[in-house]
């Protein structure tokens, strides 16, 4: 049986460099396969390469050879990356769903109904009142399967995916794999995934791992998955890291029964109801819970941005002083402010685009410490190298770095003037798992190294998993303590 | 500058700005540098010297009082004097005939001397005596206002190429524009005090006239000058190139060049349009900032000014305001004040947008957290962040500022001093058969707006 | 449906009642501070006038509030009230013209000429103003859609991307070609002087072979083409740039992929995008086309309603440049008004808010 899909030699280069080079495979009917790789990998250019997708700028080299000879929008389903995005918000779904019928020349007639079909093996029970709505309305989860449904609708041999789990929490991920395999397997479909998902990857057939545009490994799922001596597959099996736990642990920051009131549209929220929880020098806290419970207000009324309606915020300093910090005034607070430091989440929030990265770095400590220009410099280079980043780097501005880079100089510039608090809000939301194993790492190092307190704002599980110390979950305005197992 | 249109815009700017700068050199009846000497001002000199001897002379023999014959007398060491001043006689000769003259001073009966002293004098000055004068006459007839225009016109050069690059100059650059300004005031001022104040008499209508007579002289590209009327030639199309000084691009109706005026009024017009770009945008700016910062009420009454502002159509408001200025003769810095006071709107709109995205970035937050004060994060992040989005802003509105002065002027509504702007000049053309008199200007006219407009638009944020 | 119509109404209501007592402010400060003494051009003993058609100085300053406070005269200016000596009874007039200004749509007559009412001049005027102006919004609209949507293909295709660059520039220049130059070309090319299609002057021939109506379509052709041609050329730089960048979007591509051609594309999906903030931009437009108007009204020796302002402006009649000033904010705010509601109708996203269903 000639398979459906074969590569032979294929790569892509732009006006630049070479962005792939020499992919070589070949898929049969009903087989299933996952491109996986870092950010920046290659592997979307693969999957548009396959596709026949290719922007005007880019050139194929090698060939992609189908079994089936008809145009490759009739025969290959491309389902996105974003959803919201790649769905066109003026248009209601059950039009979007229909509009590959057009270029197909079905009548009219028949669009409805093949469209609302798609839409059912796409998953939805209500397939006729999803037609009538339009993308905003609906959830990230439901979008995802709506792009689904804009790919079936052709009933194509292949089916191509773009990070298929990136924008979907883990239930709906799973539901969506399960959905594929059903299709799989009735109907004989073959898909391509193209992912830094480790589920994703285990449930595929066979794998493929693409490191700096060039293919590394190639085999069966279970084989590939089980070689360690990948840096990614390493990342996705780490589970916890070393550490060393600090002599004494000395409270430096405690949040006591704090309250707040959240004003919006004139309605009143109580967002915090007695939330508390202490930070211990040389500790990472996690606080986990659902978006929007209230974790980014607990950070703010931490940080003293914000002042509780009720309940008080006590600061330790380093001479063992207490300070009532959600009461003092602003004054007071500012030289001790010093004491604490923020990352909040990229993609490009935390760093000033139109600052040079290493005048980023040295600005805290030539502002707060004083320092001379050159003092400071030299500081910021030595505190570059130790987090692994190239000097070179003075004269780039943030748009020129990739996020795992961005997101250490992030934490460079936060560690510069050596906090004892130091925050952190989702800051490996961006990051593929090898630079978030990475980031963890690092951040661990700088923790056991300063014994700095350490606040971790995250949702993904496998961060928490690998840092936390002490976990607790943000529910209802009030915090609880969970088990380190069942994060 | 990666787009080569942008490049190539800021180039023709460029290129227009020195041309206007340069326009007294290019386009002028006086030349740029001679070796002349005045005849008709030593003639005078003789012709008054001659009168004065005359005078006394009468004088004497109508044996009428003393002081009648001293008054003539002092008359006579007077235009004898500045006979004297306007020759090039070697300092001896002039002090004898000095001594000379102060021994015949009372004595009547030395009148004689007096005359067969003076004879050479009265004689046909030979050219090698009348005095020389050596120098740049288009310097010498520089005035204040030009030399304030030329100092403007660098500075608002550095403001092109810094918004055609679309990013802030370090502080050090913007010393440099400065520094660039005042050395250009320096060097005309410094050039033109070392020339003599004569010189400004020497020009093509004198030395045809051979009231002057040039040994050795530099004419500029265009001989003709803004202002030098010559009816005999009115309304004559561009042509005779063959002719020694032609006229490139014909004559207006009181017969001045058409293309010295042109070049002439690009200074005028050039400096209008930046000008009012460059107020508009300190304006806008500001307003913008302290709206987007200070918020509340503040806040709100701009707003509500800038959308009825801009409801209201420009050129209704402009003639409006124009009736407040004293008729209709303006200087042109009140006409880009007036389009300026207008056109800052879409500035402020878009900074003040700026400012209230930027205050609330994710880098400020962590600056404060850390204990950064407000002033450094205002200063350093925000406001700077805001200056590039405006600059652009403030090209594009200078574009329309060209296009929309030139619809007043044409209409009549504003003619400015000393030179009319482009235009007017495209006004003046009185009928649609004069093309060479309306299509040179706006046709300029378009290429500046089109420069402006192509610097003003937005680029895109540099996207990882 | 119809509450969305009480709405639209409201807030042209608001916007009319922020705008037009600024303007009429503006008016009347502007003539305060102006130098020249008014009375002087338009009373007995100016130039060409006798002392039957003209008021003496005195009664005309008295009847045109020319020495009374800033507030009477702006409030006269904005009415209804008629508040010189023969206005309205309440504020010690005689009561034989109670009602003057814009809230009464009575503007007295003009001063230079007292026989005639400028209520009436205004609506003749504005019957050749407003067909231009329409004429020119409408032709801009219909041009610079298909215009920009060819522009944009073109510059995508491998080889049309010179030639692309080629006609994006000269409809740069185009659009940087100030009004009456561009009137004047078109005369020069198209009229009595070049290959003699249409006429140059007017809005009626002496000796008509058409239809009236015809007639005066014919003569009006030439100046909204110059009205509307800087405006097409904008309109398509613009719009074609935008539908490029929207090329980018992610949606774009999806649609690729479902085998749509890039023409079929930029068709169906990229330009009901890229239309909203060009209609956004058509609100604002109108100011400008009253402005334009001014120009072409003067090249082609319309009477119009900007001519009309220009004139009263040199003449210093206060109550025509008032009349003109407040009725074009009118209009302009109109089209703004206008021009917000249909962007807001278009977007889906802004119809209810998010409402998510999932």
């Amino acid at each position: 049986m000639t398979p459906v899909l074969q590569l032979n030699n294929v790569g892509v280069a732009r006006a630049d460099a070479t962005v792939l080079r020499g992919v070589s495979l070949q898929l049969d009917q009903g087989q299933s396969l996952a491109i996986v790789g870092c950010s920046g990998a290659g592997k979307s250019t693969l999957l548009r390469a396959i596709a026949d997708l290719l922007d005007p700028a880019e050139t194929l080299a090698g060939s992609v050879i189908r079994a089936d000879t008809r145009p490759s929008w009739q025969v290959i389903g491309v389902v996105f990356q974003e959803p919201l995005a790649s769905l066109d918000p003026l248009w209601t779904i059950g039009r979007l769903v229909a509009e590959p019928l057009r270029s197909l020349g079905v009548p009219r007639a028949q669009w409805h109904a093949r469209s609302v079909r798609a839409l059912e093996i796409a998953g939805f029970a209500n397939a006729e009142h999803i037609a009538q709505l339009h993308p905003h309305e609906l959830s990230g989860g439901m979008r995802q399967r709506v792009l689904l449904a804009v790919a079936l609708v052709r009933e194509p041999k292949i089916l191509v995916l773009d990070e298929p789990t990136s924008a979907l929490d883990a239930q709906a991920a799973s539901g969506l794999l399960d959905d594929l395999e059903r299709l799989r397997r009735d109907q004989g479909l073959t898909w391509i995934a193209a992912t830094h998902a480790f589920a994703v990857a285990q449930a595929a057939q066979r794998v493929l791992v693409l490191e700096d545009g060039r293919p590394v490994s190639v085999g069966a799922s279970a084989d590939v998955l089980a070689d360690r001596s990948l840096p990614l597959v390493e990342a996705w099996h780490a589970r916890t890291l070393p550490r060393t736990p600090p002599e004494t642990s000395t409270l430096v920051l405690e949040a006591l029964d704090v309250h707040l009131q959240h004003e919006s549209h004139g309605r009143r929220l109580q967002v915090l109801r007695g939330a508390s929880l202490q930070l211990y020098a040389g500790r990472i806290t996690a606080l986990v819970g659902a978006s929007g419970c209230g974790k980014t207000s607990l950070v703010r009324v931490l940080l003293g941005l914000q002042s509780p309606s009720s309940g008080a915020v006590l600061y330790r300093d380093e001479h063992g002083v207490r300070h009532e910090w959600s009461r003092m005034r602003e004054a007071d607070r500012r030289p001790l402010r010093r004491a604490f430091g923020a990352v909040f989440q990229d993609p490009r929030g935390s760093l000033d685009p139109r600052q040079y990265v290493l005048e980023s770095i040295c600005e805290p400590m030539i502002v707060l410490d004083n320092l001379s220009v050159q003092a400071a410099l030299t500081r910021a280079l030595d505190l570059l190298r130790a987090v692994g980043l190239k000097p070179v780097l003075q004269s780039h501005l943030p748009h020129e770095m990739s996020g795992g880079e961005r997101a250490r100089i992030a934490l460079c510039r936060a560690v510069a003037i050596q906090p004892r608090v130091l925050v952190l809000d989702e800051p490996t939301a961006a990051l593929d798992p090898l630079a978030r194993y990475e980031f963890a790492r690092l951040v661990r190092r700088l923790v056991d190294e300063r014994g700095m307190a350490l606040l971790l704002v995250a949702h993904d599980p496998a961060l928490v998993e690998l840092l936390a110390d002490e976990i607790l979950e943000l529910k209802d305005g009030r915090c609880r303590p969970l088990p380190l197992s069942l994060s | 500058m990666a787009d080569p249109l942008r490049s190539l815009a800021a180039c023709v700017l460029g290129a227009l700005l020195a041309l206007a700068w340069l326009a007294p050199l290019v386009a002028n009846d006086k030349p740029l540098w001679a070796d002349a000497r005045d005849v008709q001002a030593a003639q005078l000199a003789q012709v008054e010297l001659g009168a004065a001897l005359d005078q006394y002379r009468t004088a004497l023999a109508a044996d009428a009082a003393a002081t009648q014959a001293s008054t003539a007398w002092t008359e006579l060491e007077r235009a004898w004097e500045q006979a004297a001043a306007r020759s090039s006689a070697p300092e001896s000769e002039v002090a004898r005939v000095r001594s000379t003259m102060t021994d015949c001073a009372k004595r009547p009966e030395r009148l004689v001397d007096v005359q067969r002293l003076l004879a050479p004098w009265l004689e046909n000055l030979e050219l090698p005596r009348v005095r020389r004068m050596v120098g740049s006459p288009v310097l010498a007839s520089v005035d204040s206002g030009a030399l304030l225009r030329l100092a403007l016109l660098p500075v608002l050069a550095c403001l092109v190429f810094w918004t055609a690059r679309g990013r802030l100059p370090d502080g050090h650059r913007l010393w440099w524009a400065l520094g660039l300004a005042a050395s250009t005031v320096l060097v005309w001022v410094g050039l033109q005090a070392v020339q003599q104040p004569e010189l400004a008499r020497v020009d093509t209508y004198r030395v045809e006239r051979a009231q002057v007579h040039v040994d050795r002289v530099l004419w500029p590209l265009v001989q003709h000058g803004p202002a030098q009327t010559q009816l005999s030639e009115a309304w004559s199309a561009p042509g005779g190139y063959t002719r020694p000084n032609p006229h490139w691009l014909g004559t207006d109706g009181l017969g001045r060049d058409a293309l010295s005026r042109l070049l002439h009024g690009s200074a005028i017009s050039l400096e209008i349009a930046l000008l009012a770009g460059a107020v508009a945008l300190a304006l806008g700016w500001l307003i913008g900032t302290t709206c987007g910062l200070l918020g509340g009420w503040f806040d709100t009454l701009c707003v509500r000014l800038m959308e009825t502002l801009a409801s209201i159509p420009f050129l209704f408001l402009a003639i409006v305001v124009l009736a407040l200025v004293r008729g209709r003769v303006v200087p042109s810095v009140t006409v880009a004040l007036l389009v300026a006071a207008v056109a800052w709107v879409p500035v402020a709109r878009l900074v003040r947008a700026q400012t209230l995205v930027e205050r609330a970035r994710e880098h400020v937050q962590a600056l404060r957290v850390v204990g950064i004060p407000e002033g450094w994060i205002l200063l350093r992040h925000i406001l700077p962040a805001t200056l590039p989005a405006a600059a652009t802003a403030a090209a594009f509105l200078a574009g329309s500022a060209v296009g929309v002065e030139a619809a007043l002027s044409w209409l009549g509504l504003a003619t400015t001093i000393p030179q009319p702007t482009w235009g007017a000049l495209a006004g003046e053309a009185g009928g649609l058969e004069r093309w060479w008199l309306w299509l040179p200007p706006s046709l300029l006219v378009a290429l500046t707006c089109a420069c402006l407009l192509v610097l003003g638009e937005r680029r895109e944020e540099p996207r990882s | 449906m119809s509450a969305r119509l009480v709405r639209l109404l409201l807030r042209l209501l608001v916007r009319w009642a922020i705008t037009v007592p600024l303007v009429v402010l503006i008016v009347v400060l502007a003539f305060r501070l102006a130098p020249g003494d008014v009375r002087a051009l338009h009373s007995e003993g100016a130039e060409g006038r006798t002392a039957t058609e003209s008021l003496s100085s005195q009664r005309f300053a008295e009847e045109h509030l020319l020495d009374a406070s800033v507030w009477r005269q702006y409030a006269h200016a904005l009415g209804p009230f008629d508040l010189s000596p023969r206005g309205h009874r309440w504020f010690g007039g005689d009561g034989t013209r109670p009602w003057h200004g814009l809230l009464a749509l009575e503007f007295g007559t003009e001063w230079s000429r007292p026989q005639v009412r400028i209520r009436d001049e205004l609506a003749q005027r504005a019957l050749t103003t407003v067909p231009l102006a329409l004429g020119a919004f409408v032709v801009a609209l219909l041009l610079a859609l298909p215009v920009s949507v060819w522009l944009a293909l073109l510059s995508t295709a491998p080889r049309g991307r010179y030639v692309a660059r080629l006609v994006s520039t000269f409809l740069l220049l185009l659009d940087a070609l100030p009004g009456f130059a561009l009137a004047l070309l078109l005369v020069a090319l198209l009229g009595p002087q070049g290959t003699n299609w249409f006429p140059a002057t007017g809005l009626d021939s002496r000796e008509p072979q058409l239809p009236f109506l015809l007639d005066r379509a014919w003569h009006l052709v030439l100046p909204v083409l110059a009205l509307s041609l800087g405006g097409i050329a904008h309109l398509a730089r613009q719009l074609s740039t935008n539908l490029l960048q929207l090329e980018r979007e992610e949606w774009m591509r999806a649609a690729r992929a479902n085998g749509l051609t890039r023409a079929q594309a930029l068709r169906r999906h990229a330009l009901p995008h890229a239309l909203p903030p060009l209609i956004g931009l058509f609100g604002g437009a109108l100011p400008a086309l009253v402005s334009g108007a001014v120009v072409v009204e003067t090249v082609f020796a319309l009477q119009g309603l900007g001519s009309y302002a220009t004139e009263a402006v040199l003449a210093r009649d206060l109550s025509i440049v008032l009349a003109t000033c407040t009725l074009a904010a009118v209009v302009a705010v109109v089209g703004s008004v206008l021009a917000d509601e249909l962007v807001r109708s278009l977007d889906p996203r802004s119809r209810q808010g998010d409402v998510t269903h999932g």
